[in-house]
């Protein structure tokens, strides 16, 4: 008796198990079929570091302005193996187009040139690949920073006085274009000397020993610019030790925490900021409007003209700090902060 | 033989009718830290007469010279207790790093009120936070002090090996917990009351907590059996097991301690800076071990100098200091340091053959 109930229950478990999977079938089915939805894979290392998240924040912003499916990952550190197959991983799913910010030059450029030709587009924001083989290229531009700096330094000087530089590294190019433009401009001014750059390797203990050294020799410096956070927070704690806040003004560069709390405080005059959240927002732009235009996985992908698309970068100040557009240039793995 | 610093040698002795002074000299000229000392002073003169306006020899100067060197000698005073025994640690870099995140965010938790990076600057419980802070940044270097001493004293690796992994475990940590990075929900009041505050404006406060500690940690080698057994380590392992030496254990406690040492310079770092320093730190265990060394302490245990080690470790201060001063330009910076480091041991050791 037990045996004939227990076949029962295995045939009506049996039949719910068909029933459920060619129920889950077809929703698959409809599913792929309502999939003209786009879907943009976003491929990054450090996703929670707040001075890449908000590349995500801004691209998952415009994908929902555009009905489009986005997705965001990589690894936590700076791992260019594991950025390269969670990127291999991402592209089983067939995204139609890829938003990457590569941590190498070189390992990334056989599979963007794969993807391309393949026809799917693929988009930069930071990062640069040699030869560069991508869709194109969403880049800070730090050309009029240059400007920025030099006039707001000669506002807050009064044309006279000696610049300091605490600087990354020499053999750091992205950091040289921070710094190099507004030196030059400086140093045409003759009431103005600039001393020679000095370098730190982001360690806000020499940043703030090289300070020191550069208040005692020089006690006409009115101003050090410090070009990443680490630099600008060594600086800040070597100018609050000789009680000279307000009197050596420190510009800086970027908006992590660190740096906004001390514009908030007056420790820092102003920063100048790139915004990853615009350049993630125009990247995926640019790429749902190249699908949208040419196809999704038709024709392999040529690079555009122009590739490399510069994105401003900001000046932010104690006055601007909270405005919506200044916000959009400061660091925060929180989306909601943008809002 | 064990050694450490003899405050008894330095009395001068009259011996066979020689004059005490003559005496004196030989004593003070047979002990490398002498030797370094000298270097440095040397040093600065020369840097005194070139700077312009002579700034390298006023007290703002030397101030800064006493707070950028306070985390580099006590972390060289430290490390100096590991070499006598016979054993290194290259993870306090990351220690340093890992203490500051793990101490930060605590801090952070029990004295922001907001998440939000545009509402900093407004903290409660300040106090409280901080002090939390404080032991919390010493607990996460005595912990992976421990781990250190566990894996060289359970597992029998290396000591060099051990750290050489436990600096990328660290590091690891500390990305993973700061997202790679730094943090700011540090209250000010640590950094305005403490950091960059100086006593009488001429005695910073970093600077003065690391020189009592290294008073402190002189004492313990010099006049306990603590440092007497550290030593004996150092100088013959076996012979020390065989006396009844609870090797292992002493082992465990050296690298807790160096490793809470580690934590304490974390918590100066978040002072000084009122943020973590994640980038940084680098270099330092190498540098504080370079300062012990230059100062006299034997890489291969059995022989100290906190005193050396402190000296040691100033001799990069004062040139890195020095060399911004005088308008050295950076390039060249690097250079001149290592050829007087190099230079600083050559003529010791051409000294220790004479002699």
């Amino acid at each position: 008796m037990w045996k004939r109930n227990w076949a029962k229950v295995g045939a009506l478990v049996g039949a719910v198990g068909i029933a459920a999977l060619v129920a889950g079938a077809a929703i698959g089915a409809s599913g792929d079929h309502a999939a003209k939805q786009l879907y943009i894979a976003g491929v990054s290392p450090l996703t929670a570091d707040p001075s890449l998240a908000p590349t995500s924040c801004g691209a998952a912003a415009e994908a929902k302005k555009l009905g489009v499916r986005w997705t965001w990952g990589g690894p936590s550190g700076p791992d260019i193996p594991k950025e390269l197959s969670y990127l291999n991983s991402r592209l089983l799913l067939k995204p139609d187009g890829v938003l990457l910010l590569p941590l190498s030059p070189t390992a990334f450029v056989a599979p963007v040139r794969g993807l391309m030709r393949k026809g799917v587009p693929v988009a930069l924001t930071d990062g640069t690949l040699q030869p560069s083989v991508q869709y194109r290229s969403y880049q800070s531009d730090f050309s009029s920073a240059g400007k920025m700096v030099s006039s707001a330094v000669l506002r807050m000087n009064g044309r006279t006085g000696t610049v300091g530089v605490v600087a990354f590294g020499p053999d750091k190019v992205l950091d040289r274009v921070r710094w190099e433009p507004a030196a030059k401009l400086l140093k045409a001014h003759d009431g103005i000397t600039v001393l020679p750059t000095e370098y730190s390797n982001a360690d806000a203990v020499k940043s703030a020993s090289i300070a020191s050294a550069m208040m005692q020799a020089h006690p006409d410096l009115k101003v050090i610019i410090a070009t990443n956070g680490p630099e600008s927070s060594g600086v800040a704690s070597a100018v609050l030790a000789a009680g000279k806040k307000g009197k050596v003004k420190i510009v800086a560069f970027d908006a992590p925490a660190p740096v906004i709390k001390g514009i908030q405080d007056g420790t820092i005059a102003f920063t100048i900021s790139q915004s990853p959240y615009v350049k993630g927002m125009q990247a995926l732009r640019a790429l749902v409007a190249y699908i949208k235009a040419h196809g999704s996985h038709a024709r392999a992908v040529k690079p555009a003209s122009p590739q490399i698309v510069p994105v401003p970068t900001k000046m932010i100040t104690k006055a601007n700090l909270t405005t919506r557009a200044a916000r959009l240039y400061i660091d925060s793995a929180d989306c909601n902060f943008f809002n | 033989m064990a050694v450490a610093e003899d405050p008894q040698a330095l009395k001068p002795v009259a011996v066979d009718g020689q004059a005490e002074p003559t005496r004196l000299m030989r004593v003070l000229l047979a002990r490398t830290v002498v030797w370094v000392f000298l270097v440095e002073v040397i040093l600065v003169v020369v840097f005194g007469i070139l700077s312009p306006g002579h700034v390298f020899w006023t007290a703002g100067s030397f101030r800064d010279l006493a707070v950028d060197g306070a985390e580099v000698v006590l972390l060289a005073a430290a490390v100096t207790f590991l070499l006598g025994a016979g054993e290194l640690d290259i993870s306090l870099g990351a220690n340093i790093i890992l203490s500051s995140v793990v101490g930060g965010r605590v801090m952070g938790a029990i004295t922001a009120t907001s998440t939000n990076i545009l509402q900093q600057g407004t903290y409660h419980h300040v106090l409280l936070g901080i002090l939390t802070g404080l032991v919390v940044c010493i607990a996460t270097g005595a912990t992976l002090g421990a781990v250190n001493g566990f894996v060289v004293t359970r597992m029998h690796v290396n000591s060099f090996i051990t750290t050489l992994g436990t600096l990328g475990i660290a590091t690891g940590v500390a990305q993973i917990l700061s997202n790679g990075a730094d943090l700011a929900s540090i209250p000010n009041a640590l950094q305005l009351q403490f950091g960059v505050r100086s006593l009488a404006g001429v005695f910073p406060y970093p600077a003065l907590l690391a020189a009592v500690l290294i008073c402190g940690l002189w004492a313990l080698v010099t006049f306990t059996r603590f440092g007497l057994h550290t030593l004996s380590l150092g100088s013959s392992r076996e012979a020390a097991r065989r006396a009844g030496l609870k090797v292992d254990r002493h082992l465990m406690t050296l690298f807790i301690g160096v490793g809470a040492f580690g934590g304490l310079i974390g918590f100066i770092d978040l002072a000084r800076f009122a943020t973590t320093n994640i980038g940084g730190h680098q270099t330092d265990a190498l540098e504080a071990i370079a300062g012990a060394v230059i100062g006299g302490t034997s890489m291969f245990g059995g022989r100290v100098s906190i005193f050396g080690a402190v000296i040691g470790a100033m001799l990069a201060v004062i040139l890195n200091a020095g060399l911004v001063i005088v308008g050295v330009q950076s390039f060249y910076q690097l250079i001149v340091v290592g050829v007087v480091l190099i230079l600083a041991v050559f003529i010791d050791q051409r000294r220790q053959r004479i002699l």
